[in-house]
């Protein structure tokens, strides 16, 4: 994408099967509100979460086929970001500046990713080398800022060692690794990943562990 | 935030309270312009007005009644509060007070949401409108009393119930929006009660901080049906439905800039709006260089000053 910060780098938001064919979440990064997206044929979105019409979030509108619709007047966007319709003119091209804002989005690895303008992240939308083969297990939000969280996982790991990874943004272990993506300040997104030989018990005690280290490090209200 | 030294803004006047809520025991406790105030019963009669402040406070000497609310001038006043030749009619019309709003937002997107005509389909589905009917007719955008007020009039629009007053069923409405002052709007709407005459809604803004407002708000009607609850039900849904929109706009204050936001033909109203904000020279509640802050090409991050974002 042209005129990228050279900062960008690579952050998970969701695992894929999170979101639908139809389908529309919000999310936040780094203190902006997102909005992720699947047409009805499956085509993935990943745009800042704003109408550029009135500045309403798109993520309390709704997907209609290959569009997603702006709540507040109706206008529908297609993947292209390009507005293609406003009911209040049915007749009316829309205008070529009536665009929604986009980031690159991959899918790899079980995550839906995106390339923000943010420190942090990871310099390709892929897990650790040594997680290949990992599946997303369970995703919880925490009350630190990413580094922090990452300190506390080495400091006091889930269930066996954890060390960070040489790249940053991540936390590994023998057959499990925990990625941390900035939401806002003190607020941090924790995917857990596992291998995907993992016996069902041994998933059971991670997710309950997760739970207890966000019971620790409860975001505020 | 403290008082803003804003000078437009601090020389107009503002409603701060209906006054059957204000009795000699209960003064009401406010904040305008970003300075906290205290509105209470005068011993002569009338209405007091004080800031509260560390040094102790100052008289607010520009206080009056007028259409049953209380208005407060913080600076000196640049013209009178506005005429709103209807109330002295001697009318067969009814007042109700619509009651008082706290919304989190710029003051103006709430003005700027209330004579918005293509929303009607979309916030207020099956009430103002309805997805079958979205198009907006032309209308007129215009200055009137010396080129002090704003208009958008000859508006219309299928509606499946206008008001509490009527049965539902699709009818074209007609309306005048009356905008005298950034913060101040009106509804001049055809009544289907009572043919030839206008029922009037009106918003009376009083800007608390740049990005959060109380909306006190009027409506003056032919409805010889309902209950006052009734219509007040009717209103507070509608009014709800916009809250929703109204809390999730970003930026929060409103941008003048005509790069900021993309309007469509049926914004002309919204467009002269701005640009007639923009030049007044408001400062407060106004963004003027706000040119879409995009986060994909600007690398802007969390903590980095802006005000609409909320972690």
């Amino acid at each position: 994408m042209p005129g990228v910060d050279e900062t960008a780098s690579w952050f998970p938001l969701m695992g894929s099967g999170a979101l639908r064919a139809g389908g529309l979440q919000p999310v936040r990064l780094g203190g902006y509100p997102i909005v992720v997206w699947r047409s009805a044929s499956g085509k993935l979105s990943v745009w800042r979460d704003r109408c550029p019409h009135r500045g309403m979030r798109l993520s309390f509108g709704e997907v209609q086929g290959e569009t997603v619709l702006c709540p507040y007047h109706g206008w529908s966007f297609g993947a292209d970001t390009q507005c293609k319709f406003i009911p209040a003119h049915p007749e009316l091209k829309p205008p070529r500046a009536g665009r929604a804002e986009a980031f690159e989005a991959e899918e790899a690895a079980g995550f839906i990713w995106a390339r923000a303008p943010l420190a942090g992240g990871r310099d390709v939308p892929a897990v650790p080398d040594a997680t290949a083969g990992f599946v997303p297990l369970r995703s919880l939000s925490v009350g630190m800022d990413a580094d922090e969280t990452l300190a506390a996982l080495i400091e006091t790991p889930l269930v066996g060692p954890l060390a960070l990874d040489p790249e940053g943004g991540a936390v590994l272990g023998a057959d499990h690794a925990v990625i941390a993506v900035p939401l806002a300040p003190g607020r941090t997104m924790v995917h857990l990943t596992v291998s995907e030989a993992m016996a069902a018990d041994e998933r059971a005690a991670l997710v309950a562990a997760l739970r207890r280290f966000r019971f620790a490090h409860a975001p505020a209200a | 935030m403290t008082r803003t030294t804003d000078p437009v803004a601090l020389n107009d006047w503002y409603v701060v309270g209906y006054a059957p809520d204000i009795t000699a025991d209960a003064p009401r406790r406010t904040r305008l312009l970003g300075q906290d105030i205290e509105v209470s019963r005068a011993p002569q009669g009338g209405f007091a007005c004080r800031e509260i402040g560390e040094d102790g406070g100052r008289t607010v000497p520009h206080v009056e009644e007028r259409y049953g609310f209380v208005w407060v001038c913080l600076g000196t006043p640049a013209q009178d509060i506005i005429a709103i030749p209807e109330f002295s009619e001697g009318s067969d019309r009814r007042f109700l007070h619509r009651g008082r709003i706290a919304v989190p937002i710029s003051g103006l997107r709430v003005i700027e949401n209330f004579f918005d005509l293509s929303h009607f389909s979309f916030v207020h589905t099956g009430t103002l409108g309805g997805y079958g009917n979205a198009e907006v007719a032309r209308y007129d955008v215009e200055f009137r009393e010396d080129g002090t007020e704003l208009w958008a009039v000859g508006c219309s629009f299928v509606q499946p119930k206008a008001s509490a007053a009527v049965a539902t069923q699709d009818t074209v409405v007609y309306y005048d929006y009356r905008i005298p002052r950034p913060f101040i709007s009106i509804i001049y709407k055809d009544s289907l009660v009572e043919r030839g005459r206008k029922d009037l809604i009106g918003l009376f803004i009083q800007p608390v901080e740049e990005t959060s407002c109380v909306v006190h708000s009027f409506a003056f009607i032919f409805d010889r049906t309902n209950t006052d609850t009734d219509i007040l039900h009717f209103y507070h849904e509608i009014f709800a439905q916009d809250r929703m929109i109204l809390i999730h706009q970003h930026p929060q204050a409103l941008p003048v800039s005509p790069l900021g936001e993309v309007p469509t033909i049926s914004d002309a109203s919204s467009v002269a709006y701005r640009r007639w904000v923009d030049q007044s020279g408001l400062e407060f509640s106004v963004l003027r260089n706000w040119t879409g802050d995009q986060m994909t090409r600007l690398g802007q991050v969390a903590g980095s000053g802006d005000a609409g974002v909320a972690a």
